[in-house]
């Protein structure tokens, strides 16, 4: 029970870091973007290892270790990144930290005009905290997350609660249902009062050593004023080869809050491999922006259980 | 029985002829002014103003006590009309040709009504009525069995203790959606529902940005849906009286965003409305002036002057509201909601001023006279227009004979525009050498049945050409004072500080290069400037061996979501310029941030980057 102070401060607000309107189309991609090998946003509580941490600690509740992640949008140089650290402390405690931006934010024909554009930036941070408890039929967490956000200038913050709940009915990954609720408690980015809600099933089939596993998902709600999405479904489906390679395929649609249609289809392959304490991950996502549009990968380092 | 079907049939023919007397006064065809029409009737019955005396001569009674606002609702071929008094505390309602009728509900729920002000009516014929002196709205359906309003009601909330005008809000449904802007001057504040759930409120009195004094008027934006109808956007344009501007907001879920103002030397602006295409008019009290806008509130014409009588044509008496008539027609078997383009305002009521109904037809003029290049037998002009219409150019020759003809598809907004000539006839040989001018027939969107005030014919001065080689089509693009250069030797996409969105638009090669094109007022550098307005601007340049083909510039964001395809279109060699404003493809405002322009145009693929400082 000592991850209650936590979840006590997450509840109950946290000082705005900076104040100031709007919001960077960069923090929303970064909310949306989880780290390799994870498929996808909603359908994440098929991933393995340490990249859980960022959707859904009670995913993999009892995996500690470090990891590192790097996503690139080849069609635009947007960068993002991912670290993470999970270790024990009476409960499995997990930290997050992600950043994105974008380089060549102006051409040539402005920045030879001044110079001193250089100096403004479009960029994007989270950091998270949470506290992972409870036996492997019942895994439950508590977080706190701080998003920061500068889009040329204009400066904020949010501060986001979020808890998680994952039941295996029968102690075992055969079946799991999982639960999610987020939602902001502070900053200066404008909010989405109620929220975001998602639930997953997971189902998984094994054959010895090697399993089959599917997920179905669906999201509601969203965190801030002008996240793009307003929730959406996703399903999932993995296969773990001797619990060292896994390859998985998602595909989701999300309701979209402004765009050039009311939602959108994303499609996501990744593989994963864990050879002794190491796990190395990849996806790549379809946009419609362009062929390998999203290319992610990250190396974890994981001394603890795979789950 | 008999007596009571003689009563009632010389009432019902009393009414008729009351109705056909005030709503439809069938004068003389004005000569004066061809952009600005008195008609009751688009292109029909051009009528007078509804005075005093006009109703008392007509009927042997006066109509009103005084005209809050007026406006119209078509059901096809059914034209209806409803105006607050504010004076004898009504509502009339009538159709055209036909009958009218007053409303009170003195003995309805909630009593009587009030000091009736602004008034507006949904595509299902759900009226809003501003009843200040009462504190509320005024809530009731349209009935044209009952012709008259029926299923009254009222509504109270404490964000409108003294509301003075309401503007309904279609979305991009408007058969079914019914929300709604109520203004209060009480608390210079504007709010938003969907009844009876307040969505947000928004303003309070002041001089700055999200404050308002003595807020008068507000109306809501609107374009061409492609269901051939007219659907709303999201912005609204307040009329802040007491700060003698009109303020551009574009409305997000929780709140509005404050986009911009526009305040004119000596106005006095009481009331706006917006038309099919979301051209914006404000009507000028104090001068007896429309204004006419585009919707980033750019100031297109100014019509009228003062003058009352009924057959003083093209004149208003101290206009204190406008509105569009809209209503329902049929478009490929669809029912749809759609606007005009003939503003109804409401003057002073006196014997000789009272309401009348304008038409702002098609003007224009010629703004930059032919320019020649007898190198490659090429020339151009440049001229302007007041409306959305089709244009049709020639090239004529000194005989009169028509050598070329240019017919371009679609309807362009109202704005500036050049005209090429590639030195070619029409049937590909080169022109002689010789005299020559351009004419332009510019024909209103709205439809014309050949009245000159809506179809504008533009001729320029002449020119002297000397027979070339001809470029060939596409021709290329006029050569501004200092370019060494008139066509761009690549294709290229480039960012530009521009103050508000704007359409597609073709710009010298000088233009071309300048990094700002700020349409507000610039100051500082060009970072300050970037700081204020962000990166909404592109400029591109289409070379000669990809001209003509179709070039699309596509916004996507960061995610790889598309978001709105900003130019979908074929154009010729040259160098052009176009700004987003910020909108998805269904109107809906997009967060802040960065976006990605992607240009294509004959196999060839640009990207560059757009930054919303904030959401429109």
């Amino acid at each position: 029970m000592r991850f209650w102070p936590a979840a006590v401060i997450a509840f109950c607000g946290v000082p705005v870091l900076a104040v100031a309107s709007g919001q960077s189309t960069l923090l929303t991609a970064l909310e949306n973007s989880p780290p390799a090998p994870t498929l996808d946003p909603i359908a994440a509580a098929l991933t393995r290892g340490l990249a859980a941490i960022w959707t859904d600690p009670t995913a993999a509740p009892r995996t500690t270790g470090l990891f590192f992640s790097m996503s690139y949008a080849s069609y635009a140089a947007v960068r993002l990144f991912h670290g993470g650290v999970a270790f024990r402390l009476g409960p499995r405690w997990s930290i997050g930290y992600a950043s994105s931006d974008l380089g060549n934010l102006f051409d040539s024909s402005l920045t030879s005009q001044d110079p001193t554009l250089s100096s403004l930036r479009a960029q994007a941070l989270w950091g998270r905290v949470d506290a992972t408890f409870g036996p492997r039929r019942v895994a439950a967490s508590l977080g706190l997350a701080l998003a920061a956000d500068d889009n040329v200038g204009v400066s904020q913050s949010s501060t986001i609660a979020r808890a998680h709940l994952r039941i295996r009915p029968l102690g075992t990954d055969q079946i799991a249902l999982g639960v999610q609720l987020s939602r902001p408690i502070g900053g200066s980015v404008p909010t989405s009062p109620k929220g975001r809600g998602s639930v997953d099933l997971t189902v998984t089939r094994s054959f010895g050593p090697s399993s089959l596993s599917m997920t179905a998902a669906a999201s509601q709600g969203s965190l801030w004023h002008y996240s793009e999405t307003r929730g959406g479904y996703a399903v999932g489906l993995q296969v773990s080869i001797h619990s060292q390679l896994d390859l998985g395929a998602a595909v989701g649609r999300y309701m979209s809050a402004y765009g050039a249609s009311g939602s959108e289809w994303s499609r996501s392959v990744s593989a994963g491999v864990r050879i002794g304490n190491l796990r190395v991950g990849t996806r790549y996502t379809s946009s419609r922006l362009g062929v390998g549009s999203g290319f992610a990968v990250s190396l974890g380092y994981e001394p603890g259980p795979v789950r | 029985m008999t007596m009571t079907k003689v009563i009632l049939r010389v009432l019902r023919r009393s009414a008729v002829a009351m109705a056909a007397a005030v709503f439809t006064l069938s004068y003389p065809r004005p000569a004066t002014s061809q952009t600005f029409v008195q008609l009751t009737d688009l292109g029909q019955n051009l009528g007078p103003r509804l005075t005093r005396i006009g109703a008392r001569s007509r009927l042997g009674r006066d109509l009103f006590g005084a005209i809050g606002t007026k406006v119209s609702f078509i059901d096809n071929t059914m034209v209806y009309q409803l105006a607050t008094d504010p004076d004898w505390r009504r509502v009339l309602v009538g159709q055209k040709d036909e009958w009218v009728h007053a409303f009170d509900n003195a003995n309805g729920p909630g009593g009587r009504l009030g000091q009736v002000l602004g008034i507006d009516i949904s595509a299902r014929k759900y009226v809003y009525i501003a009843d200040r002196s009462n504190g509320r709205v005024f809530l009731a359906e349209f009935s044209p069995t009952s012709q008259n309003l029926v299923n009254a009601g009222v509504w109270t909330a404490p964000q409108f203790p003294r509301p003075v005008d309401v503007a309904w809000d279609g979305g991009t449904t408007p058969l079914s959606q019914d929300n709604l802007y109520v203004l209060d001057d009480s608390l210079s504040s504007v709010s938003y529902w969907s009844r009876p759930t307040l969505l947000w409120a928004y303003g309070t009195a002041g001089t700055g940005a999200g404050q308002f004094s003595r807020p008068s008027g507000i109306c809501v934006g609107k374009n061409a849906a492609a269901n051939g109808g007219t659907q709303f956007n999201a912005y609204i344009y307040v009329v802040d009286r007491g700060n003698r501007r009109v303020v551009w907001l574009s409305r997000g879920p929780s709140g509005p965003t404050w986009v911009n103002t526009v305040a004119l030397t000596g106005w006095d602006p009481a009331d706006c409305t917006v038309d099919h295409f979301g051209n914006v008019y404000v009507v000028d009290q104090a001068n007896n002036h429309i204004h006419k806008f585009t919707y980033a509130l750019g100031l297109l014409q100014t019509y009228g002057t003062f003058g009352k009588g009924e057959t003083n044509y093209n004149t208003l008496a101290w206009p204190h509201a406008i509105s569009v008539p809209c209503g329902l027609k049929v478009v490929n078997s669809q029912t749809v909601w759609y606007c005009e383009g003939r503003v109804v305002t409401a003057e002073q009521w006196s014997d000789s001023s009272g309401a009348v109904e304008h038409y702002l037809g098609m003007d224009g003029a010629v703004t930059g006279q032919p320019q020649v290049d007898n190198e490659y037998g090429d020339a151009w002009f440049s001229y302007r227009t007041t409306d959305h219409g089709t244009h049709r150019s020639y090239v004529v020759n000194i005989s009169g004979n028509y050598v070329r003809t240019t017919s371009y598809m679609g309807v362009y907004p109202p704005g500036p525009r050049m005209e090429y000539w590639d030195g070619l006839k029409d049937d590909g040989t080169p022109a002689p050498t010789g005299t020559y001018w351009f004419a332009v027939l510019v024909t209103s969107a709205y439809g014309c049945s050949g009245q000159s005030w809506c179809a504008k014919g533009l001729s320029t001065q002449t020119f002297y050409h000397v027979m070339g080689s001809g470029c060939g089509h596409p021709c290329s693009p006029p050569i501004a004072a200092g370019d060494s250069l008139s066509e761009p030797s690549a294709l290229f996409l480039r960012q530009r500080v521009v103050g508000a969105g704007q359409p597609l638009a073709r710009i010298s090669a000088s233009a071309a290069s300048a990094p700002v094109a700020v349409t507000t007022s610039a100051a500082g550098s060009l970072s300050d400037l970037v700081r204020t307005y962000g990166v909404r601007g592109l400029s591109f340049g289409v070379p000669r061996s990809t001209g003509a083909v179709s070039v699309a510039i596509r916004i996507y964001s960061v995610a790889g979501r598309p978001i709105r395809t900003l130019v979908n279109e074929a154009v010729d060699a040259g160098y052009y310029e176009v700004a987003w404003d910020g909108l998805d493809d269904r109107g809906r405002a997009a967060g802040p941030g960065v976006y990605f322009a992607v240009l294509t145009a004959d196999g060839k693929r640009v990207v560059q980057r757009l930054i919303l400082r904030q959401a429109p």
